[in-house]
């Protein structure tokens, strides 16, 4: 630690000098105690959470929904809670019927984990084969997007359990981009922009993106040129969604401790700033 | 018959994800064996997974499809198998067809729409998005296009700016201040995305792991 002339370190001194695992240990018990003991902090829901929950309220029984069901371990932590509530959604509405394909290879055990925590396909009326059928993990990325757009069956034979697409039941009335109302994609990073190349632009359906909120900011500017119709941002358009749909879960459990944690963290940044330029201003730098 | 459904499976399975929970963490104490061993099962576990996915998309995509009657399909074996040439030094010559093909295709595919969603779309919006209908509406579409404008003028490297260049030096110290106006937002958003992850794992050691019980 500096000294000053006096031989005496001062209160930026200090600041500067705090070891990074108090500031840890500080942010864990921020995180901690409010999901124990929950504030009740408020969640507004925002505009673009809204349109989405309104875009699959609005599907009608018989209409089919392409799930790009691209998810990676080391971001289901946060659109997990996005995919689940969705899931939920879709499974509640009578006659809605999914389909799901992965361009990551890591998306069927998620794809398990998902139906396993929301109850499974059975509580909710429906069927494997008749309602929700899984493709699993296709290969070939953007190459893959573009044949499935054209030609399901052409591309792949049999779903993520080794059934053939000819036994599926909703695999013979679906078949195309032509025959689904909407897609939904879970997007690990910039995946969403794969099949919005694919299957927005050449065909014109409407992408609904999950996308991290780290890249939520890309998305916006898409959103108003039109390219993507809406997403649900992080846990925080997944609490809101959970709101919507009357269905509080983890993603509004968490709230607290995500709000508690982003005033922390400014804190920080404030107080770095203010020992960096006081260090400056003392011409120490 | 036994599945991984067992209570004492899913009690084991809960311990095991906690220990590696932990362990990664402790790196925040600082860098130990719990979290090499961690870092290394990860590692180990992604690259089984991803092998044995790719094995099985050979074998639904490519074999089931050639069995099926689509012999278009035998093309890929070759074309994949040239990428292996790349370990025998003396015919490594030969992997590139396999990624000229891979290359080629995938160029194809990606830039008929790339274009038209990355650049010509958006620049439309930009200009639809000018609006002077009211006060507020006319400073939105100075900012929108004004930052446009600058961030683009910042990129531009085809000329030396000299000191004398008053009005381009300014011009690109605008586009600057809305390019560290940007990364905050990503570093906002981005803090959003660390804490959630955080926020997760630590439900799942209070709730599913140690069991207690919220207030």
């Amino acid at each position: 630690m500096k000294l000053n002339e006096k031989g005496k370190t001062t209160i930026m001194d200090k600041l500067a000098d705090i070891p990074e695992q108090y500031i840890y240990a500080i942010l864990a018990v921020i995180l901690i105690v409010p999901l124990i003991k929950p504030i009740g902090l408020p969640i507004p829901i925002t505009g673009d959470t809204i349109k989405f929950f309104d875009a699959i309220d609005a599907l009608e029984p018989g209409d089919t929904v392409f799930f790009a069901y691209d998810a990676l371990s080391m971001t289901w932590m946060e659109q997990g809670l996005g995919t689940m509530i969705v899931m939920k959604h879709l499974l509640l509405k009578p006659g809605i019927r999914v389909v799901g394909a992965s361009s990551s290879n890591q998306g069927p055990p998620f794809w398990e984990e998902c139906m396993n925590s929301i109850g499974g396909i059975s509580s909710y009326g429906k069927e494997y084969g008749k309602d929700v059928v899984y493709l699993g993990y296709l290969a070939g990325g953007e190459t893959m997007e573009a044949a499935i757009a054209r030609d399901i069956a052409n591309t792949v034979n049999v779903d993520s359990y080794g059934n053939p697409l000819s036994e599926l039941d909703l695999m013979s009335e679906v078949n195309s981009v032509d025959d689904f109302a909407l897609m939904i994609c879970l997007s690990s990073g910039w995946s969403f922009g794969g099949w919005m190349d694919q299957w927005v632009v050449p065909y014109g359906i409407g992408e609904y993106v999950i996308p991290l909120a780290g890249v939520a900011s890309d998305i916006w500017p898409l959103m108003e040129a039109g390219l993507i119709e809406s997403m649900i941002a992080g846990s925080r358009g997944a609490a809101e969604y959970e709101i919507l749909l009357k269905s509080p879960g983890r993603a509004a459990a968490g709230m607290d401790a995500q709000s508690l944690g982003h005033i922390y963290v400014a804190i920080l940044i404030i107080v770095g700033n203010v020992a960096y330029f006081a260090t400056r201003l003392k011409g120490e730098d | 018959m036994v599945t991984m459904q067992e209570p004492i499976f899913v009690e084991l399975g809960l311990w095991i994800s906690a220990f590696y929970v932990l362990s990664c963490y402790s790196y925040l104490y600082r860098y130990n064996r719990f979290f090499k061993f961690a870092e290394h099962t990860m590692i180990g576990a992604a690259a089984g997974h991803t092998l044995v996915m790719g094995l099985n998309n050979i074998r639904d995509i490519g074999i089931n499809n050639i069995v099926a009657g689509n012999f278009i399909y035998i093309l890929a074996f070759p074309l994949g198998l040239s990428l292996f040439a790349r370990f025998v030094p003396k015919y490594s010559w030969i992997q590139r067809y396999g990624f000229a093909f891979m290359i080629g295709i995938g160029m194809s595919i990606g830039i008929r729409s790339r274009l038209i969603s990355r650049i010509l779309i958006p620049m439309i919006a930009t200009i639809n998005a000018v609006n002077l209908s009211h006060p507020m509406a006319i400073l939105n579409s100075i900012i929108i296009v004004g930052w446009v404008t600058t961030v683009m003028l910042y990129f531009l490297f085809t000329k030396k700016y000299t000191s004398e260049s008053v009005v381009i030096t300014y011009v690109r110290k605008i586009g600057r201040w809305g390019i560290m106006a940007a990364i905050g937002f990503y570093l906002g958003q981005t803090v959003m995305t660390r804490l959630a992850f955080v926020i997760n794992r630590l439900e799942f050691l209070l709730f599913q792991w140690l069991r207690i019980a919220r207030l």
